[in-house]
């Protein structure tokens, strides 16, 4: 089903639990592993996408249609990413980095664990949104338009944006 | 045009960043076995029980005993207001009613001739204009002698002439602008206007 659809379906239809359901299952996997990008622990990650879809819930009978629901998700899974990253500092917790559950990385190969932890320890080096832009054009490889759409900067922003954070990951994974 | 735009994209990274373009694009982490089949289920849960926190919330609000001493006098203030205002309304009300039908006018006791004049004239600013022309005038004269309604003779009159031209539609927009913007009290004139 399209976007359109289902967003028809769940103001129109009979049973809009339903419809919603679909539109959580087509973006579920998407949004964790951003959100997961900004806030780095899976417990945490999992508060944040329950909020996500909770707030989701609330708004999508006012959702306007020629808008994009991706984008639209995008959007509040950004925002609730940061506002949750903003109460963690001020609470003084420090954040707590995947721990690698076993078995996910092949084990014949442990350079290749070492090289993605390194990886993500450069990513979480970012600022917030540098992360965010990154996580999109790196792992998504959304297009800038598309990116431009979710997050409401101009895709000049973004390219400068990624162009950066690429960079200081570079160096970051060069260093000794 | 969009694969050489990726491809171009592909190059750039390999320029800058050649260790970073080397990296097989994998998430570190790992979810749980059967998170994403759970996952639909426990935030549909998580909505209803939200949706069930509000309803608490707004109804232990309501009937809290802080919240009725608190309702009971600005309640009774407001129907104050709303009486007060009510008050103002009806007495306006009355007097604007006394001056439309001040304004009414009885066809009964007009001649034909002074029914006439008033139906044909009209002013816009300062031009006198018809809407009747003369021989649609001299219908509604045999019609007034016949004694048929006034609604019965337009209905007439607007089958004898169902297309109008541009020019038409600009007067009677004229027209129409005109009426609504004068407060056209007249009985004859709100009549007059319907038809338009």
């Amino acid at each position: 089903m399209t976007d359109e659809e289902l967003v028809q379906l769940f103001k129109n239809g009979d049973n809009p639990n339903y419809a919603f359901n679909l539109i959580v299952r087509k973006y579920q996997e998407r949004l964790y592993w951003m959100i997961n990008r900004m806030v780095q622990n899976h417990d945490d990650t999992d508060d944040v996408i329950q909020n996500v879809f909770i707030k989701a819930w609330k708004a999508l009978p006012k959702f306007r249609e020629d808008a994009n629901l991706y984008s639209w998700l995008y959007r509040i899974a950004t925002n609730e990413s940061i506002t949750f990253i903003n109460k963690r500092k001020k609470r003084g917790h420090t954040s707590e980095v995947n721990e690698m559950l076993p078995g996910s990385i092949n084990a014949n190969d442990p350079t290749e664990s070492e090289i993605l932890e390194k990886l993500e320890a450069a990513i979480a080096t970012l600022p917030e949104k540098q992360r965010l832009v990154f996580h999109l054009k790196y792992y998504e490889e959304k297009k800038y338009s598309e990116i431009s759409e979710a997050l409401g900067t101009s895709v000049g922003s973004l390219k400068a944006s990624y162009h950066h954070a690429v960079k200081k990951i570079e160096q970051f994974l060069t260093e000794d | 045009m969009a694969p050489k735009e990726k491809y171009s994209e592909k190059e750039e990274l390999e320029k800058l960043a050649p260790t970073l373009f080397s990296i097989e694009k994998k998430h570190l982490g790992k979810t749980p076995d059967g998170y994403f089949d759970e996952l639909p289920i426990r935030i549909q849960d998580a909505v209803a029980e939200n949706e069930k926190r509000l309803w608490t919330r707004v109804t232990s609000l309501l009937f809290n005993k802080r919240s009725i001493s608190f309702a009971i006098p600005m309640i009774a203030v407001f129907f104050g207001i709303y009486w007060g205002i009510t008050q103002f309304k009806d007495q306006n009300m009355t007097a604007s009613n006394d001056i439309y039908e001040s304004d009414f006018i009885d066809v009964e006791e007009l001649t034909v001739s002074e029914i006439i004049d008033e139906l044909t004239a009209f002013t816009i600013e300062e031009e006198e204009v018809s809407l009747l022309d003369s021989k649609n005038e001299k219908d509604l004269l045999a019609a007034l002698d016949n004694d048929i309604f006034f609604d019965d003779f337009f209905e007439e009159v607007d089958k004898k002439s169902p297309s109008t031209t541009k020019e038409d539609v600009m007067e009677f927009e004229d027209l129409e602008n005109y009426f609504t913007s004068n407060a056209f009290d007249l009985d004859i004139g709100i009549e007059l206007n319907e038809q338009l």
